[in-house]
């Protein structure tokens, strides 16, 4: 028999136990509703952190410009403020991944002058599908090791640049500088990786993506754009500024 | 233009015509549809010239020649590969030395030479030319085509006109050495390894000889701006004939033009050494060894030095009456026609030698 089995309306408890109880039971109330109360306006947080991840993150070029800054080594020599800063505001960008964009167009050709920021842009694209879409692989390849390397930094750098609400919503494995040289590695299960350029590099990849970056200074650019028709399923840019090769013989259609 | 739009209107022009996205920004596809983003400098407002010239005109004096700049910034491919050999006086002289008139055939009594390049996965070049009656030479016919085994390219030389006419061919002497390996099957009489142009005869082409002249190509540049030098006051000695010149080779069969000789003789250019090597060493008059074929088997004939087509003399003796038949005075015409004929008979009998009698 339990203790308060012994009271009823007819034998009621002493007043100060009936005090105590209705204490504890407003206070038990008070309680789970603020449980519960808390717990709405988390999930409502919550419901606001993803909106505001979707709309930063809605377009490449929306992101890149308003959520992330480049790097640049001459800020001194160019009178700027600070080394880092959010891509230009040039009429060319928006076209630029716009261009990307197009799920119609899996190869792209791109011939430029000199510093117009397509390697950025282009790397910031690809960053962008790693961390939007789980899983995702996307392959750098350039002259050289170091200079691939580089093109792993931008990333790094476009990443490390973002706030941080942006940042854990796309987690890393561990912390970008603890990884190594030629990687970017995300929770989701994508990456950024650099390979060596030469002929038979792509092979042992299923990538997404590939950017090979300078591509007429790669004697073997065009072995690899071969091998990547078939290894890769997602997006293939080739992008170089003008040098005699196969590069600019394929652009123009010169093959015999 | 909106970047859908300009994708798609690029997928209905002819290839390799740009279609403008934003100013300095273009889109042009390949023959096999990949796209080609072109973005030049003048796409950035701070970089227009049209905008602000100031940009260009500055950051050209920091580049140390024309040919980096163009290709670093203009995007040339073939801008500073070295100097271009015959690019410039082709262009100067267009007129007088690529023949596009469409009527043109050669004479049917000059002579006719040609020159031959065998390639494997390069092209193999065959070209055609004839020789006037005052020596000057008229490439006129050849046949291009790479990646081809031998019996494939010789129904292509057997349909060539004026094949059979074709007094002498030189070739690449390495095709001569026996030193391609035939098949050896078990149980069957092991063939003896054969040269190219053995090869070449078992399909009926018996026409190569081996070139034994100099076959440098830096001579061979300097013989040919030989025959185009002095073109305000003079005509060529050395003339192309070609009526459907394009920018990119043209594989095939051309009977009367020659594109392709055209095209790499424009693309030729002279060894660029970097600045490391011009500390130790000359400017280079070496002559870059790419898209060189069809300019090999010229090179082959234009260096045996081919001698003027000698008139026949019926051909002198017709000249000579030409002006008399005119008149309608045939009995002169009758005269001067057995005066010719008498005098060209003895320019070809000997001399005597010995005491006046």
């Amino acid at each position: 028999m339990s203790i308060l089995d012994q009271w009823s309306p007819e034998n009621p408890a002493p007043l100060d136990l009936r005090v105590f109880a209705q204490v504890q039971l407003n206070q038990s109330r008070r309680l789970k509703a603020q449980a519960q109360g808390s717990a709405t306006e988390q999930a409502q947080q919550l419901e606001t952190l993803m909106e505001k991840v979707a709309d930063a993150t809605r377009h490449p070029y929306h992101w890149a410009r308003h959520f992330t800054k480049t790097f640049n080594p001459h800020w001194v020599e160019e009178h700027r403020p600070s080394p880092y800063e959010p891509f230009p505001d040039k009429p060319y960008f928006q076209p630029m991944f716009d261009l990307l964009m197009d799920p119609d167009e899996p190869v792209y050709w791109w011939e430029k002058s000199r510093d117009m920021m397509v390697s950025w842009g282009i790397v910031a694209f690809f960053l962008w599908q790693a961390m939007k879409f789980p899983e995702r692989r996307v392959l750098f390849q350039t002259m050289e090791g170091e200079k691939a390397t580089e093109l792993v930094d931008y990333a790094k750098v476009l990443y490390g640049n973002q706030p941080d609400w942006l940042k854990e919503a796309h987690p890393l494995v561990k912390p970008a500088d603890t990884q190594a040289a030629e990687i970017l590695a995300f929770a989701n299960g994508s990456e950024i990786l650099r390979i060596p350029s030469g002929k038979g590099k792509i092979r042992f990849y299923h990538p997404w993506g590939l950017f090979n970056d300078e591509s007429a200074f790669q004697p073997y650019a065009g072995d690899c754009y071969n091998e990547s028709i078939s290894a890769v399923k997602g997006k293939i840019v080739f992008n170089s500024s003008a040098n005699p090769g196969w590069f600019a013989d394929a652009k123009r259609d010169i093959s015999l | 233009m909106d970047v859908k739009k300009a994708l798609r209107k690029s997928r209905e022009v002819t290839p390799q015509t740009p279609v403008e996205i934003v100013r300095g920004m273009s889109v042009r596809r390949t023959k096999g549809g990949i796209p080609v983003i072109k973005l030049h400098y003048s796409a950035d407002p701070e970089r227009d010239p049209n905008l602000n010239p100031a940009w260009k005109k500055t950051q050209r004096a920091l580049y140390t020649s024309q040919a980096d700049w163009d290709r670093e910034q203009e995007i040339m491919d073939d801008a500073g590969g070295g100097e271009l050999v015959f690019a410039s006086v082709l262009r100067d002289h267009w007129d007088k030395i690529v023949i596009t008139d469409m009527r043109y055939k050669p004479h049917p009594t000059w002579r006719c030479e040609a020159g031959f390049d065998h390639g494997k996965t390069n092209p193999t070049a065959f070209e055609r030319a004839y020789v006037d009656n005052d020596g000057v030479i008229i490439f006129c016919g050849e046949y291009y085509m790479p990646g081809l085994e031998v019996w494939q390219h010789v129904p292509y030389l057997k349909k060539m006109d004026d094949i059979r006419k074709v007094s002498a061919c030189y070739a690449d002497p390495s095709i001569f050495p026996d030193t391609m390996q035939q098949s050896q099957t078990p149980n069957k009489v092991q063939e003896r390894a054969k040269s190219i142009n053995e090869l070449y005869c078992e399909q009926g082409i018996e026409l190569f000889s081996p070139f034994a002249g100099d076959r440098m190509d830096v001579s061979f540049a300097a013989r040919v701006m030989m025959h185009w030098s002095n073109l305000e006051h003079r005509e060529p000695t050395l003339k192309i004939v070609c009526r459907n010149w394009s920018e990119k080779p043209q594989p095939g069969l051309h009977n009367w033009d020659c594109p392709n000789l055209l095209w790499e003789m424009m693309r030729t250019r002279r060894v660029k050494l970097t600045n490391q090597q011009l500390l130790t060493r000359n400017v280079a008059e070496a002559i870059v060894d790419k898209d060189n074929h069809a300019r090999d088997a010229a090179k082959y004939l234009a260096m045996s030095h081919p001698e003027p087509t000698i008139k026949t003399m019926q051909q002198i003796a017709k000249e000579a009456v030409a002006p008399l038949a005119e008149q309608g005075d045939l009995t002169s015409a009758l005269i001067r026609y057995n005066q010719t004929v008498d005098r060209v008979k003895a320019q070809g009998q000997p001399a005597r030698m010995g005491r006046r009698r």
